[in-house]
């Protein structure tokens, strides 16, 4: 009996050994090179919970944001490459490729250890998302899903329209060109001095669009994909244009943009009563602020101090329809491609420990909880629910930076966090009617030869379509523009970009 | 320049007037950007950034509370400090003692030599060769040499102290070589204490240069606690801005953004300091210190 | 050259005179031990810009591609035009900006009173510190059309408003002019130490002679300068090549390209150097073997007219 009782000890120490040994191999390093706000600390307090939480060793390697390149590559050249990459854009994603610096992360793989991921990237069609990381048929990396397709905000001066006689906010191009007239010759302003115009340099987006193609897009046409620039449609929208030039309706210095210095999304023209029509900045900058510690609204406060009557009596437009009834502005891309995450290429060799960090991830990301806090902490002592409102938000004078100084270990957002998290600024978005008359472009993937004629081809169309709507050049000019424009580069990258629009129906 | 011997004619006193004159205008138009800075570092919150204002209307300490309540500022200014007054000692003494024998046209295999050393003024490895050279090769990752060593001899204003001491007159070693001594001596009892305009010059540069470097800092250390004020600052000002930063989605809509007036703080507490380094060395700068030993 | 004491008229061998000048000798090693491992050992990586390199093959092991990454540089299409802008650019700011600090240094000379001369000298040296980052913002301002200060100034005396940093014609003197701004002060320094060796007795001799302040500044003061302004120039020579990216790209736009695009702005612009350092690699040597060429061209001009080149 005791010879049985030792037996069955040692039996269950070498059982509980065994365990403590398998669960002690189990937790594995996961490094990452992700965008920091401010450097975490190696001992921060939510780093520590986060390892705990989910049994794994977190390490954080800091990448220097204002020198995002430098930083990595130094890392790179040394061999030190994370498990988990943040990749500021298509292009270097495509750079990194060719390095050989990321793993192959086949949708397979994905589903069977991050199902719930899975089912966000892959919605209704096979591969969804993952084309945009899809590079020779294979997939490199996680893209972001959370962008919401709203256009830049259409602000109109809605004192000045009511003043001279209008009740909304002009909806086709010819209310548009009377109110702009308006604001140019009837003094809104009453200040008796003739110092206003309709609009500036933000506005034009509008009138391309009214005309149905816009000058940076790549938009369908008959099946193909077209450059908006080139499009017989754009001279009309330039012919529009400068003859509103040449009336006085557009703000001649317009070239240097509304903007000077200081937060890029404030138009010091509009707030200096100088024109009647702004569309600079996206919805995040107009809305107002409509909680203790609701983030962003640069605009909507620096107006609250610059010129309030102005801010009360906004009238948000919607994109102008033309004569043949096309209208749009471009939309903030769902998809964004310049925050792809990608994995290191040290984990083809080992799968084991790729299909841990994807299920780990896959478990921050698929509870809304467990992703807040993996952005913002210990609930009740970085964050919680706002007693009132429901909304996250942080507690105890925390702020992104601090949080981040702590060690938070992001995980993927899906859309509907991002819904939960911001819906009063989202809800006001669509109240605005920012989705209505969304254009977007249509070429998903960067080009082969975009880094040999893009940035030229891009200079002359600046060039040409400035000096046609000052006057200096005739709008036939456009003609010319466009043979040249096919001649240096435009007609390559257009059989490129529809030889992969043409694998998009395969 | 001695003037009391000089008579005072009117195209003297003329000029005299204009130099003053111009001078003034000169202060004003140098100044200008940095007064401008300074209203815009005191401006208050609640004043609109897109009314051009002289002086704010309202002026509060709140854009410095911020920047220097920053978490890492403190550790900031002990590491510039430190970095500061050890590099600039060290490397002034470097390059006085790497122009002193270049100067000499005894130096054996002297043109060999100089261009040894303008060689390296033209020819590098490169930011990453350089990297994993000090990284790894000489095992400086991480140390505070780091920030020491590799810039210890600017050749370009080591050059220039080697061009400063060929003009001293060779007299002055002279009488030091008679009276038997040796190289070292004579340059740190005859030649160093007639040299104070060109070692303040070499430490103006050296301690300016030092105090305003972070790219080092920036890659050669990981830990926040160990970056030097620089970067901190440049962080501070960074932090906020998302046309820096693709973030996509909600997180760039979560960022705060430090406005202009964080910005014009944290560049005049970057730059009091060493603004006010000169004039303790002003009076290095001091007429007839060659005329003095050759008398003596 | 001038004749020697007779001590130094035996020509030894060169161990000897190594040997027979240690203790100089000596004070030169640190600065060997210096430049052998911080500028030598690092110089193999200079390979790279023949190499397409990639991080995981690292330097040694990345391939070798010859010339292709000179010839991608000869080969982009604004190449000339780029490089004539930093020539260009540069050879300006070399004929206006090489001077205006000695002349400064010489008319601060001038000042009797110490106390303003102090103060002067300091606020001259405050631009110097500015970034270009901060500085561009307030000359884009300061240059507007339509709210600057310069402009406002022109309508009031009736002429048209200039666009100084979007008009082809304008924006290299801005260049130039800023430049001299932001450097003239801090760039006196130098020439200011030169000016306390000089010996106050040549002045008074001149003065006894009958000599003006003009002349003593040329006959005296400006010769005294001439070991440190011979090797600035050369220096200055040097640097055509190199251009002031930080500025350039800070107050350029689109319209003034064609006359201020220079090499560096180009090529992070086009993103040419992003991830590429071989290519970045490349277009560094092309510049350095230039500024190196031009140097040794300058130094041997300024060897015929006086003694205090580098060489």
């Amino acid at each position: 009996m005791k010879r049985l009782l030792s037996l069955l000890c040692v039996l269950a120490l070498t059982l509980s050994c065994a365990c403590a040994m398998a669960e002690e191999e189990e937790r594995i390093t996961i490094t990452i090179m992700r965008d920091y706000i401010a450097p975490p600390e190696s001992d921060g307090e939510i780093l520590q919970y986060m390892c705990d939480k989910y049994n794994v060793d977190f390490e954080i390697i800091y990448i220097e944001r204002g020198n995002w390149n430098e930083s990595i590559s130094t890392k790179f050249a040394k061999g030190e490459i994370g498990d988990i990459i943040d990749v500021k854009g298509l292009d270097l994603l495509y750079t990194y490729v060719e390095q050989d610096l990321l793993a192959e992360l086949p949708p397979e793989f994905l589903k069977e250890n991050a199902p719930f991921l899975y089912n966000e990237y892959v919605k209704e069609d096979e591969t969804h998302a993952l084309r945009y990381t899809t590079i020779d048929g294979k997939n490199y990396g996680l893209p972001n899903i959370t962008g919401n397709n709203f256009h830049k905000v259409i602000a109109w001066r809605g004192d000045w329209l009511t003043k001279l006689g209008f009740d909304k906010a002009p909806e086709t191009l010819e209310e548009m060109e009377a109110a702009l007239y308006a604001f140019t010759t009837q003094d809104p302003d009453g200040n008796g001095v003739n110092d206003t115009y309709g609009m500036s340099q933000t506005g034009m987006e509008m009138v391309y669009g009214a005309y149905g193609y816009l000058p940076d897009l790549w938009q369908e046409r008959d099946g193909k994909l077209v450059y908006g620039a080139v499009q017989p449609e754009t001279k009309e929208a330039l012919a529009t244009l400068a003859k509103w030039y040449a009336d006085g309706v557009i703000d001649p210095e317009f070239v240097t943009g509304e903007n000077q210095g200081g937060y890029y999304a404030i138009s010091h023209s509009f707030n200096n009563n100088r024109i009647g029509l702004t569309c600079l900045g996206e919805y995040y900058h107009w809305k107002p602020v409509f909680y203790p510690g609701d983030s962003k609204s640069e605009v909507y406060l620096e107006l609250q101090k610059a010129n309030p009557e102005a801010l009360e009596s906004i009238m948000y437009g919607i994109p102008v329809t033309g004569p043949e009834g096309k209208s749009g502005m471009q939309g903030s891309a769902v998809i964004n491609a310049a925050s792809t995450v990608a994995f290191g290429v040290q984990l083809e060799d080992e799968p084991e420990r790729f299909a841990r960090i994807l299920q780990v991830y896959d478990e921050i990301s698929s509870s809304y909880e467990n992703y807040l806090e993996s952005i913002f902490g210990i609930k009740g002592v970085h964050w919680d629910f706002d007693a009132e409102t429901g909304f996250p938000g942080l507690i105890n004078d925390n702020d992104s930076k601090s949080v981040a100084r702590l060690g938070i270990v992001s995980g993927f957002e899906c859309n509907e966090y991002t819904y939960l998290r911001a819906k009063p600024r989202i809800d006001w978005a669509y109240e605005k009617k920012l989705d209505v008359g969304v254009l977007s472009d249509q070429l998903l993937v960067p080009l082969a030869s975009a880094a040999d004629y893009q940035d030229e081809l891009d200079k002359l169309r600046d060039e040409t379509f400035t000096k046609i709507i000052r006057g200096d050049l005739p709008v036939d000019a456009f003609d010319d523009f466009v043979t040249e424009w096919f001649a240096k580069g435009g007609q390559q990258l257009t059989d490129e970009a529809n030889a992969w629009f043409v694998t998009l129906s395969e | 320049m001695q003037r009391s011997f000089i008579k005072p004619t009117i195209g003297g006193r003329l000029f005299d007037a204009f130099n003053y004159v111009f001078m003034v205008f000169l202060c004003v138009v140098m100044i200008y950007p940095l007064f401008y800075l300074a209203m815009m570092s005191l401006t208050a919150s609640d004043v609109a950034l897109t009314k051009g204002y002289l002086i704010p209307p309202h002026m509060s300490l709140e854009n410095y509370a911020q920047v220097l309540g920053n978490y890492y500022i403190g550790y900031g200014f002990v590491n510039s400090i430190k970095r500061t007054v050890i590099g600039t000692a060290l490397s002034v003494a470097t390059m006085l003692l790497t122009a002193y024998p270049l100067s000499k046209k005894y130096f054996p295999n002297r043109r060999f030599w100089t261009a040894f050393v303008v060689f390296t003024m033209f020819f590098s490895g490169g930011m990453i060769p350089t990297y994993l050279t000090y990284s790894q090769t000489l095992h400086l990752d991480d140390s505070f040499w780091v920030m020491i060593l590799p810039s210890l001899i600017n050749t370009y204003n080591m050059l220039i102290a080697r061009n400063f001491f060929m003009g001293l007159p060779e007299e002055l070693s002279e009488s030091g070589r008679i009276d038997g001594a040796g190289e070292l001596r004579i340059l740190v009892n005859i030649i160093l204490p007639i040299s104070l305009p060109i070692i303040a010059t070499l430490s103006l540069w050296s301690a300016v240069s030092h105090w305003n470097a972070w790219f080092d800092s920036m890659l050669y250390f990981s830990d926040p606690k160990r970056q030097v004020l620089q970067l901190v600052l440049r962080r501070i000002v960074l932090e906020g801005s998302d046309d820096l930063m693709n973030l996509g989605g909600t997180a760039d809509e979560m960022s705060t953004i430090n406005p202009e007036t964080i910005k014009a703080a944290t560049t005049m507490v970057a730059t009091i300091p060493i603004v006010l380094v000169y004039p303790f060395l002003q009076k290095y700068f001091v007429k007839g210190m060659v005329v003095g030993s050759l008398k003596g | 050259m001038r004749a020697r004491p007779s001590i130094y008229n035996a020509k030894p061998s060169l161990a000897a005179s190594y040997w027979k000048n240690r203790s100089l000798v000596a004070l030169f090693v640190p600065a060997v031990a210096f430049y052998l491992l911080f500028k030598y050992l690092p110089i193999f990586g200079v390979q790279i810009a023949f190499k397409n390199y990639m991080f995981r093959l690292g330097i040694w092991n990345s391939p070798w591609i010859g010339f292709e990454n000179f010839e991608k540089l000869f080969a982009m299409d604004s190449f000339w035009e780029v490089l004539s802008n930093t020539f260009i650019i540069s050879g300006l700011k070399l004929v206006f900006g090489f001077p205006a600090p000695i002349l400064l240094a010489l008319l601060l000379n001038e000042i009797r009173c110490v106390r303003f001369k102090r103060v002067v000298q300091t606020i001259s040296y405050l631009p110097h510190f500015l970034s270009w980052v901060i500085l561009s913002g307030i000359f884009i301002q300061f240059l507007s059309p339509s709210i600057g200060p310069i402009n406002i100034l022109i309508r009031e005396l009736g002429g048209k408003p200039i666009y100084f940093l979007g008009d082809e014609h304008w924006f290299r003197p801005v260049l130039i002019v800023t430049h001299i701004w932001k450097s003239v002060g801090w760039g006196t320094i130098v020439y200011l130490a030169a000016l306390t060796n000089i010996n106050p007795e040549f002045y008074e001799a001149a003065y006894i002679d009958g000599a003006t302040r003009w002349h003593c500044a040329r006959y005296i003061t400006l010769p005294s300068l001439a070991p440190v302004i011979t090797i600035m120039l050369i220096f200055a020579v040097g640097g055509i090549i190199e251009d002031d990216f930080n500025q350039i790209y800070n107050l350029y736009s689109e319209a003034v390209y064609s006359v201020g695009d220079v090499i560096s702005t180009y090529t992070y612009r086009r993103g040419l150097v992003k991830l590429d350092y071989g290519f970045a690699s490349a277009v560094d040597l092309f510049k350095n073997v230039v500024a190196f060429a031009l140097i040794l061209s300058a130094n041997r001009i300024a060897n015929r007219i006086n003694e205090y080149g580098i060489w």
